[in-house]
């Protein structure tokens, strides 16, 4: 909580440097954005570590969380992308579950939410757009240039449909990393204010604590599905630069 | 009393597939329409600030200001309409 005002939306966005690291100009600190993402990292990894420890044929319930979450994203891939997207896999689960771990653990009260900082999410944005570019490149040659002018477009309009081509192309990390990142932001902030809301009323404040309750559950909603629209596009990405015809 | 087991059965198949019909009813995917209303919003406003940008970074370069702007700003518009477009069409695949 800030000291001046008890009731501060933004603050929770703040970026706190635990262990000050510069390295030849350059500042690398450990900040609490980083320790959150040490901390999604790791669930990640926990959950699997625990889940399959045992392999049994009746999982228990980490088994089947962990065999469940395998299986939704290997079925998107192969429904998006078809079978050439099976060597994508491991980006593709890692980025899921990173992000989905990133969202959830942003919702336990006093956590710091990676995911709400545009910065993260577009680098993740840019890197896939950079890596989608490059693939599309190497599988199809200078052919994949074709996707900036669809067929069956009479050349004279080529001047005006080309360059629409283009920055529709460019726009694709902006509004996939605008999308989560605004999600998490107007979400967070929406939570705060109500809670900020019942502390003021006093015994009043029980009907703005019905309201964050509702509002929790949805927020909880669009963490999951935030995790699947960026994992979702990123894949309809992926299959647009492995069969550019389409 | 116990009916005929022919009647019996006949009940019983009835019942079978009311049940079932009430299962599979609301298999048919109900829509998300917060997460479509974001996608849309966000693809329009994405495709007109790269337009706008290239604007920009044109006309500084070439000091032409405003032309380059306003060309890429209607283009990036075009580019945004269009991007809704693609998502309206992928979303009713689905």
């Amino acid at each position: 909580m800030a000291a001046g005002n008890p009731i501060d939306p933004i603050h929770q966005f703040e970026i706190s440097k635990i262990a000050d690291i510069q390295i030849g100009g350059l500042d690398l600190s450990f900040t609490n954005s980083s320790l959150f993402m040490v901390f999604a990292l790791s669930a990640t990894v926990m959950l699997f570590l625990i889940g399959l420890s045992r392999r049994s044929i009746i999982p228990n319930r980490m088994q089947m969380l962990s065999e469940l979450s395998y299986n939704f994203i290997a079925n998107m891939l192969r429904d998006q992308v078809g079978d050439q997207g099976r060597a994508y896999f491991p980006f593709i689960f890692s980025l899921f579950m990173f992000i989905f771990f990133c969202n959830f653990i942003g919702l336990i009260p006093y956590t710091f939410t990676v995911t709400s900082h545009l910065i993260v999410t577009f680098a993740f944005a840019g890197l896939i757009f950079i890596a989608v570019t490059i693939i599309g490149f190497v599988k199809n040659g200078l052919g994949y240039l074709r996707i900036f002018y669809p067929s069956g477009i009479p050349i004279f309009l080529a001047p005006l449909i080309v360059p629409i081509e283009i920055i529709s192309y460019l726009s694709k990390p902006i509004s996939l990393s605008v999308r989560l990142c605004a999600n998490m932001l107007a979400g967070h902030s929406i939570l705060k204010i109500f809670a900020g809301f019942t502390v003021m009323l006093g015994f009043l404040g029980f009907a703005p604590l019905v309201f964050l309750v509702v509002l929790y559950a949805l927020e909880t909603l669009i963490a999951a599905l935030q995790a699947y629209i960026f994992t979702i596009l990123t894949c309809i990405y992926l299959n647009d630069a492995l069969h550019p015809d389409h | 009393m116990i009916k005929a087991p022919d009647e019996n059965l006949k009940s019983l198949k009835k019942k079978i597939q009311e049940a079932k019909e009430k299962i599979e009813e609301p298999v048919v995917e109900a829509p998300k329409p917060l997460g479509k209303i974001m996608k849309v919003v966000v693809e329009i406003v994405a495709a007109m600030a790269v337009g706008l940008g290239i604007g920009i970074l044109i006309d500084n370069y070439f000091d032409t200001r405003p032309f380059f702007i306003i060309v890429f700003f209607l283009l990036g518009s075009a580019a945004g309409i269009m991007n809704v477009f693609r998502v309206a069409k992928s979303l009713q695949n689905h």
